[in-house]
């Protein structure tokens, strides 16, 4: 692994957000409809997010005065991005206030694109239930990223309120979570051309 | 002691295209495309970023370039006319030289392309550039950021992939396409679960499986989640290519030694298809996960549309085995100008220009037309639900296209059933879901 990543575990990097549960093979078009495309990208966000952000966080007895604003993690089943290459899904869940995108088995162009957008996209290595069972949906959860040793991967640890230690819910190889810690693709490749 | 690595194809491509120029990312090595595939909207929508960063594609990366306008082919809505325009501006801005502006579907353009080589590595702005495979290519589909990557930087990042084998074996019958093939192989691995992982597929039917139908089960390699679909290079490519860069197949023989996969390999999975047991195949709404044979539906399933086209379907190939099942129809019903049943809207689209020309001269559209099909010019049309074809609330669709997700090609209502050029026809003539088998068996 380059140097350069130990600024971002050093620093203690983390997100937090609203949690969203997904069942499985959500495919691009559900996500959004390719008769929908644009490059317009103000006008691209999901209804997969948008319709149910409001229940989703009365239902945890969150109080956000501005739901537009909350950030959400999506805990999604298999194949979960499955289908096309349209950059448009993602910058559509970008827009939803997506920035983190997890599955138990991201498809491989989706994956990329999401990190692409600055979302990240991590690859369960527990359950959607297990997960579930400790993290309610629409519960504020904080997620932490630490680097794992002699790899190139870099872990996602979920924890909520005060709580210190938490679920090791997933991972990232470690150039994906780069390219997302960069705020996405333009901004890592601006750095490097 | 010295140990020895092995390798496939896949990665005897791989490694060949790594930049020894710069760092890996963890696992991800820089890899240089040997060809940069890009369409209207999905370069449309890297443009702003491009050029607000102040990249620039540098010459030699432009020679690898081969963009096609065919998605908004011809633009349905001031919008998309828009995209297109805009699409067009960067090119020629660029100085894209290999830029084809609604000359047909971009993974067809790109397979007659003689830039498109095998052992290459192939780099497309759409999931379904795996299509090249067949030509032994290590194809893969990208978001537009990766292809802005590519433009920009001469890279994408890539990691070194397991493979899985799958050896096509046996004599397929004659109503069997590469589009019944490829559903087989994904019900078989199952949809998505290739992911991260490169397929390898060779042929030991003996040259029974035609080049079209290659491109059309390498097309479906995306369907089970793998980056790429790549051939085994043999006696079919040869041929092809020697017609196609008007040489001689041996050349291209001699070129495939070099790359053969070496024979101790270990291959992370392995599938046997006997494609001579197959049955005609179609995968049911709303995904690929279902995929059944045709005869299993029964007759009851009525439809509103047809659509043979899309970068899976609609190559010369599909044109021939469509007239064939006509006249497998007319030899049945003792009908010489049998005509699709009334009820159903068929709509057929040619992959590419080339194609159209062709279909015409060998008079498969007069035939087709005669039929009671709309013939549409090469574009991806109904397939993302862009235009020409798009369908209505409850509507059923039998589609050759690529996918089957709910409100794919029009109404969140709607269903799409996909199946082959010769499962399309039979089920357009009889207006329901109907398996080629009862025209020709017995």
């Amino acid at each position: 692994m380059k140097t350069d990543s130990m600024n971002y575990f050093e620093a203690g990097i983390n997100i937090t957000a609203a949690l969203k549960y997904e069942g499985d093979d959500i495919n691009t078009d559900l996500i959004h409809n390719p008769a929908y495309f644009t490059i317009k990208r103000e006008n691209l966000s999901s209804k997969l997010i948008t319709d149910d952000k409001k229940n989703m966080m009365a239902s945890e007895g969150e109080v956000y005065p501005d739901t537009d604003a909350v950030k959400v993690a999506v805990i999604a089943g298999r194949n979960f991005g499955i289908g096309s290459s349209r950059y448009s899904t993602v910058l559509a869940l970008k827009n939803s206030g997506v920035v983190m995108a997890c599955s138990e088995s991201l498809s491989r162009i989706f994956e990329r694109n999401l990190a692409a957008a600055g979302i990240f996209p991590v690859r369960l290595t527990v359950s959607k239930n297990e997960i579930s069972r400790e993290f309610p949906e629409g519960a504020s959860i904080k997620f932490n990223f630490k680097n794992i040793e002699k790899t190139s991967n870099v872990e996602v640890v979920a924890l909520r309120g005060a709580k210190t230690t938490g679920l090791i819910i997933g991972t990232l190889p470690f150039f994906l979570f780069d390219i997302a810690a960069n705020g996405g693709m333009v901004k890592w490749l601006a750095k490097r051309v | 002691m010295e140990i020895k690595t092995y390798n496939s194809i896949y990665q005897k491509i791989y490694f060949n295209a790594v930049s020894g120029e710069l760092e890996p990312v963890g696992e991800y090595r820089p890899l240089r495309p040997d060809f940069i595939l890009g369409h209207d909207p999905l370069i449309a929508i890297l443009i702003d970023d491009f050029k607000s960063s102040g990249f620039k594609i540098e010459n030699q990366i432009k020679d690898k370039c081969f963009f096609t306008a065919d998605h908004f082919a011809p633009p349905a809505t001031a919008e998309r006319a828009n995209i297109l325009k805009k699409f067009i501006n960067f090119s020629t801005e660029n100085e894209i030289k290999q830029t084809h502006i609604f000359e047909g579907i971009c993974h067809q353009l790109m397979v007659e392309s003689v830039k498109a080589k095998p052992f290459s590595f192939i780099a497309g702005s759409d999931s379904h550039t795996v299509t090249a495979g067949a030509l032994s290519a290590f194809a893969v589909g990208y978001g537009s950021m990766d292809i802005l990557s590519a433009l920009a930087s001469g890279v994408i990042y890539e990691k070194e992939e397991p493979v899985i084998a799958v050896k096509l074996t046996g004599t397929p019958k004659e109503y069997i396409t590469g589009r019944d093939l490829g559903l087989e192989i994904i019900s078989k691995i199952g949809e998505g679960r290739a992911n991260h992982k490169v397929l390898e597929i060779t042929d030991m039917t003996g040259n029974k499986i035609s080049m079209d139908d290659r491109f059309a089960v390498s097309n479906m390699a995306v369907e089970c989640g793998a980056t790429s679909g790549i051939f085994v290079p043999d006696y079919i490519l040869a041929n092809y290519l020697a017609e196609r860069e008007s040489m001689s197949s041996g050349h291209f023989k001699n070129l495939f030694k070099e790359f053969e996969s070496d024979i101790d390999y270990e291959y992370n999975e392995k599938y046997f298809i006997s494609t001579g047991n197959l049955s005609s195949k179609i995968a049911v709404p709303h995904n690929f996960s279902k995929v059944i044979n045709v005869r299993d539906l029964g007759r009851d399933i009525k439809l509103d549309q047809v659509f043979i086209g899309s970068c899976a379907c609609g190559r010369l190939k599909d044109f021939a085995d469509m007239c064939r099942c006509i006249d497998m129809i007319s030899g049945k019903r003792a009908g010489k100008n049998i005509k699709k049943s009334p009820g159903v809207r068929l709509i057929i689209t040619p992959s590419s220009q080339k194609i159209f020309l062709e279909a015409m001269e060998r008079k498969y559209i007069q035939k087709l037309v005669e039929f009671g099909a709309v013939i549409t010019n090469p574009s991806c049309g109904p397939c993302g639900g862009i235009d020409k074809g798009i369908i209505g609330d409850g509507e059923i669709c039998l589609s050759t296209s690529t996918r089957n997700f709910q409100g794919r090609m029009g109404s969140m209502t709607s269903e799409i059933y996909i199946a082959s050029a010769v499962t399309a026809i039979s089920s357009a003539y009889i207006g329901k879901i109907t398996a080629p088998e009862e025209f020709y068996e017995n």
